[in-house]
């Protein structure tokens, strides 16, 4: 929670009421509060892109669509939810649009957002894929875009499935049942990993 | 089946569901509450819930590379107003942290603007401009002798915005084409009288809208309208 001296009294601000102060000058353009917003945001929407597409090419290039969005939208936002999940919504519904561009391209089928990789090896590829691999990055990679986002959203951002559902745009219980899938997966495949430890 | 192990079965469904969010501390007094009591009773749930907290430290622990958020921000500010970085502000953001370099920009600088200003003589007579008098607003031009054709604009939208959505904001203002688009891609269309005004302000809030500028008579100069 930080501080900011607003006159003669020093008032209590927490990071959404901060971000919400900056989206109102925003508003009303001011370049300074647009960097002081981006250089917030930059690292989290940075690790959240490039978990949720499983890969970090055009990540600069997503998190710029998704400030100028900030910057010429900043009226848009109702205060009818946190500004972070109004700003993790623009930024997964930027980075579905370009996972489902780029699978376009290679001609590969559109639902594979919200489809998890099959595992192809057995049970001893899959450890020697952990040594050389960092474990957490090989089992997030073998889940979907839709899955992963979930399971960032959740497990590093700590957000509620409420949160979550409002952000992904589904039901509260598309949250949670992806979030069992997900979590099956991510358990079956992690499993020798938490039995040694 | 009894009631009660009908209750048992949706607790226990419900409290599965739920660990993730029991985990990260979100969830309010009453969910939580209710995973506190179904943990104490069930020994699959409190086994997942082992599972699942390790596997949270993991995603909490993973590192990813850093992205220079001022190379972004940089990045992000050149959309924003692409229109106010004259070739002094580029050469000043390139010369910003390498002073020799900003010395030798003066240096070269002072030496072509001389140049310039020693050619200016040489310029005067190349020829008549391809723009027709009269189509364009100059800024020694003042509002007096101006007038504005026909309720007419001309606008470029960005490449960015599908053909469906330009149709979608040409009805939104009651545009009427005038003619088809430039090879540069800007559009001239009519809207109905009185409504030009609302137009160009719609126009100039959408971020998909590049240019939007009504097209100015000036009956000061020779050939006008």
């Amino acid at each position: 929670m930080a501080r900011i001296e607003t006159g003669n009294d020093a008032a209590t601000v927490t990071a959404d009421e901060q971000d919400a102060i900056l989206l109102g000058r925003i508003e009303k353009q001011e370049m300074a509060a647009f960097e002081s917003l981006y250089k917030r945001y930059h690292s989290k929407l940075s690790r959240f892109v490039v978990s949720t597409l499983g890969q970090s090419n055009q990540v600069d290039e997503i998190i710029n669509d998704v400030m100028y969005v900030v910057w010429n939208k900043a009226a848009s936002y109702n205060r009818q939810c946190k500004p972070s999940t109004w700003i993790f919504g623009i930024a997964y519904n930027k980075a579905r649009k370009y996972f489902t561009t780029a699978e376009q391209q290679r001609n590969v089928s559109l639902s594979g957002f919200d489809v998890d990789v099959e595992s192809t090896g057995t049970q001893a590829q899959w450890m020697e894929q952990l040594e050389r691999d960092d474990l957490c990055t090989s089992i997030l990679s073998s889940l979907s875009p839709e899955h992963r986002a979930v399971v960032e959203l959740t497990y590093f951002y700590g957000m509620h499935y409420r949160e979550i559902s409002q952000i992904m745009e589904c039901p509260e219980n598309t949250v949670k049942t992806r979030m069992f899938h997900a979590r099956k997966r991510m358990a079956s495949l992690a499993q020798p990993e938490i039995n040694r430890n | 089946m009894t009631h009660s192990d009908t209750h048992a079965y949706t607790t226990h469904d419900t409290a599965t569901m739920l660990l993730p969010w029991y985990i990260n501390g979100s969830l309010d007094c009453e969910q939580q509450e209710l995973v506190d009591e179904h943990l104490a009773v069930c020994l699959t749930c409190r086994s997942e819930l082992h599972t699942q907290r390790r596997i949270a430290q993991l995603v909490q622990a993973r590192c990813d590379a850093s992205v220079g958020a001022e190379i972004g921000f940089a990045e992000v500010c050149k959309r924003i107003r692409p229109a106010h970085r004259t070739l002094l502000g580029r050469v000043r953001d390139l010369s910003r942290n390498t002073p020799h370099i900003q010395a030798g920009m003066w240096v070269s600088g002072a030496a072509i603007a001389a140049s310039i200003f020693m050619a200016l003589p040489l310029l005067h007579d190349l020829g008549e401009p391809a723009i027709a008098p009269g189509e364009y607003r100059t800024l020694s031009a003042t509002d007096d002798h101006l007038d504005i054709r026909e309720n007419t604009l001309r606008l470029m939208f960005s490449t960015s915005i599908a053909d469906g959505i330009q149709q979608d904001i040409l009805r939104e203002i009651n545009a009427v084409a005038v003619s088809s688009a430039s090879p540069g891609g800007v559009l001239t269309v009519r809207v109905p009288a009185g409504e030009l005004d609302s137009a160009l302000a719609l126009l100039r809030n959408r971020s998909g809208v590049r240019l939007a500028e009504p097209v100015y008579i000036n009956h000061e100069s020779t050939g006008g309208d």
